[in-house]
């Protein structure tokens, strides 16, 4: 079976029960110790710049926040936004505890994003909207790392645990997206999906009555005729409910999510951790966005650990996940059929893993660990026996050969390969150096006159067998 | 809004298999009408850009043009090696204003390409330029086409297609969804500015690329331009004129001996139903209701993996397990069965 049938039964499940189907066993999202924001935009058409933001905590009436005139070089208008979130990030950072940011979609956030791009470094803004917008631009950033646990897209949230029984690119627009969680008896929300993404197509907009009448209205507004005060008026009490609509929205996606009602992987707190340690450092630093090799090549790193946690933490904690990863060969269900430790609860420590799992993923020198952990090490060797007779892998074990941890004879579990080996220490310090001496191959647009190099006369196979080993 | 022209060209390279879609296309019908005239009703949804973007785009672009051209000289400059102050513009909106102008603007195009091959000097910027395109055997099957400016590359000796678009670059990266539909169009301008060079007998120095003129984060402002190099739009366009010529013989076919109107054939026309319609054409609504119960109705991972055909009730039947009617059947119901295990639709089976 290919992983990808999951998906999709999943999906025709959803088209015939006429309801959201779940695809994970355990929720992405750990709880979180602080009270959520929520942040709500409406965007100007074709472009992500916003003109209304609804914001506030969540579970609170929100404070609504518009322009009349969002093009122009007046930004007095996102004061009260740029202190509310000021304030509730201080608390955060006061506190050390993650800050969770919600928006309802991904636009909602590419505009939140932008607010950083346009304010953070801007001469002309005041000190709060460019602290502000370095606070918007470090969410954005955080929610860049797989696994973050502060920004929160309701509906990339909603679709990352269950599939709906319409198409894909339907599903990026959240109100229909929430038909399929939201029913209603006698009601089929294939039909109710599509009349929400016909009434109001784009996300983060008004809708294109609303968005004509404006357009309408602004010239009148910056004129000097007497109904400009009033034109001024009737634009900022459309955007306003546009804004309070997207805040609904986002209400009624997070309500939805509560409803699928997973339980949270115990493992997340690592996840939190490690988010509530970027973003904790990034709010007080204002850092810049890394532009040489040596700070692209450690956000680079930095994705990749993420990613690589994360799928750790899925493969052993979400049934789902682990039988995904199964069907890749990544995982593995074995006997251990002979143990060679001479010493007891010491290495080494030799295990045979016989298999009878026909995809496999494994080779010589690759690590696995048992699911709980208490058992990791590397294959140094994989033996296919007689047809129908499954495969043998011998496995010299690093970690867990105390005789209470170490996998007993005969025992059967499952062994991944999603053991982590943290470099990110070692990469620090050679980016480091990489950026001090910023060698031409890397840094110059020229290359440097070739040197004549000398080579070692050691046997550098020998030198890569015992790196293998590490 | 009818249906012809680059976007025509765009949408089929889109989705090449549907042959409705080529039909709407090569009857270059007005979209609006020929729903009404498909499904009885008015269109239910949001149809055309906006006002509101309408009205950005001509001010990003009329910033750009400005003050003879300055910000584009200034921005698109560099990346040919051209000096800005005396870079020589001619801007056809300014010459030939107004509307129905594609002839008189073609005209002084072809005599700059006449100047280009005889190795007289040309101007360095060409503001809203027209080329023709051919796309079919007659020779009245041809396109104009308008690219926002043509910029002159003293390498290559040949004018480079350039696309200005309100899109906003952030830390150097375009969104992907904006990108592909203008890379499809420069693909258009492309192939009509090969055609037009082919004229003076200078078609071999025209090159898949053209230039990208989007605005920054901080307003209407232009990012610095990039330049792409565009084969696979290129050779997408190719193949949507050949679709669209035989498409265009095909309702030939189909329309005698009464001359029936394309509403009446369309249930003679294959349809493609994939998840890019969603958005893009105006008929989406109707083929999804075509395609009721079969895969390609839940997107295009399931279509791919089941064969848009494939029906969905059979399948959930299998799924309930029902018994497979043949060797395919046994293995899919297999897959299938075990998926809805996994992910507790099924219960497991010991």
């Amino acid at each position: 079976m290919t992983t990808e049938y999951i998906e999709i039964v999943a999906r025709i499940y959803a088209h015939k029960e006429k309801r959201a189907v779940p695809i994970r066993a355990t929720s992405a999202l750990a709880p979180s110790p602080m009270p959520a924001f929520g942040i709500a935009p409406v965007r100007v058409v074709s472009e992500q710049r916003a003109q209304a933001i609804a914001y506030g905590l969540m579970g609170k009436a929100p404070d609504v926040v518009v322009s009349w005139h969002p093009l122009g070089r007046e930004s007095a208008w996102l004061e009260p936004f740029a202190k509310a979130l000021d304030d509730y990030l201080s608390l955060c950072s006061l506190q050390a505890k993650p800050p969770r940011i919600w928006v309802p979609h991904g636009s909602a956030l590419e505009v939140v994003d932008l607010l950083g791009h346009r304010y953070r470094r801007n001469k002309k803004a005041t000190d709060s909207l460019r602290c502000m917008g370095a606070q918007c631009r470090a969410l954005g950033v955080e929610y860049t790392f797989a696994g973050q646990q502060v920004v929160v897209v309701a509906s990339e949230l909603l679709l990352a645990h269950a599939v709906t029984g319409q198409q894909p690119i339907e599903d990026r627009h959240l109100g229909a997206l929430l038909a399929w969680f939201e029913l209603e008896p006698d009601v089929d929300p294939a039909d109710e999906a599509d009349r929400r993404a016909l009434e109001s197509p784009a996300a983060a907009m008004l809708t294109r009555k609303e968005d004509d009448r404006v357009e309408h209205l602004r010239k009148i507004a910056k004129s000097r005729k007497p109904e400009a005060e009033d034109a001024r008026s009737e634009i900022e009490a459309i955007l306003r409910r546009g804004a309070l609509r997207e805040w609904d929205l986002l209400l009624r996606a997070r309500r939805a999510f509560a409803r699928i009602e997973l339980p949270p992987d115990p493992e997340l707190g690592h996840l939190m951790r490690a988010s509530r340690e970027r973003i904790l450092y990034a709010l007080q630093r204002d850092l810049s966005n890394p532009s040489q090799p040596h700070s692209l090549s450690r956000r680079l790193d930095t994705y990749e650990h993420a990613i690589e946690v994360l799928e750790d933490i899925e493969i052993r904690k979400d049934d789902i996940f682990n039988e995904k990863a199964r069907q890749k060969g990544r995982v593995f269900f074995a006997e251990v059929v002979d143990v060679d430790q001479p010493i007891s609860s010491r290495r080494p420590c030799t295990l045979t893993l016989h298999t009878f799992q026909d995809v496999l993923r494994i080779r010589p020198g690759q690590a696995f660990q048992t699911l709980d952990r208490r058992a990791q090490g590397r294959v140094l060797d994989v033996r296919n026996g007689e047809p129908g007779e499954g495969t043998f892998i011998i496995l010299s074990l690093k970690h867990g050969v105390k005789k209470s941890t170490r996998p007993k004879l005969n025992s059967l579990e499952d062994w991944t390969d999603t053991v982590i080996i943290d470099t990110q220490y070692r990469k620090h310090q050679i980016y480091t150096a990489m950026g001090r001496d910023k060698h031409p191959l890397i840094y110059s647009t020229n290359l440097p006159p070739s040197a004549p190099r000398a080579l070692s006369d050691k046997d550098l196979m020998a030198i890569a067998d015992v790196l293998k080993r590490v | 809004m009818s249906l012809s022209g680059a976007r025509g060209l765009v949408l089929i390279s889109r989705n090449p298999s549907c042959e409705t879609q080529a039909a709407m296309v090569a009857d270059r019908v007005h979209e609006l009408r020929f729903y009404e005239s498909v499904t009885g009703e008015t269109f239910p949804g949001e149809y055309g850009e906006r006002i509101s973007a309408r009205r950005r785009g001509a001010k990003f672009e009329s910033n750009l043009t400005q003050n003879n051209a300055a910000l584009l000289r200034q921005a698109v400059a560099p990346i040919y090696g051209l000096d800005p102050d005396t870079m020589v513009v001619r801007n056809f909106d300014d010459e030939v204003p107004g509307q129905m102008v594609n002839a008189a603007r073609l005209s002084r195009v072809r005599t700059i390409f006449k100047d280009l091959a005889s190795n007289k000097p040309v101007p360095e910027l060409l503001i809203q330029p027209r080329l023709r395109l051919s796309i079919g055997p007659q020779p009245t099957d041809f396109i104009h086409i308008s690219p926002d400016f043509m910029v002159f590359d003293p390498v290559a000796q040949m004018y480079v297609p350039g696309e200005e678009k309100s899109f906003i670059v952030r830390d150097g990266v375009g969104d992907p969804g904006d990108l592909d539909p203008t890379r499809r169009q420069a693909g258009v301008q492309i192939l009509a500015l090969r055609h037009e060079a082919g004229r003076v007998g200078l078609a071999d120095r025209v090159t898949n690329r053209a230039v990208f003129v989007f605005s920054t984060p901080q307003g209407l402002a232009p990012y610095a331009p990039f330049q792409e190099i565009l084969d696979a739009p290129v050779r997408e366009i190719t193949r949507a004129i050949q679709v669209l010529n035989t498409t265009a013989q095909r309702l030939k076919g189909l329309r005698e001996p009464d001359n029936a109107p394309l509403a009446m054939l369309l249930d003679d026309l294959k349809f493609n139903f994939q998840e890019s319609c969603v958005g893009s054409c105006v008929l989406a609504g109707v083929c999804k209701k075509r395609s009721a119960n079969r895969a390609l109705l839940l997107g295009d991972a399931v279509s791919d993996l089941l064969g848009p055909e494939a029906e969905l009730s059979r399948i959930i039947e299998l799924i309930d397990g029902a018994k497979p009617r043949n060797a395919y059947e046994a293995r899919l119901a297999e897959k299938l069965v075990d998926a809805a295990e996994h992910i507790g639709l099924r219960r497991r089976v010991a």
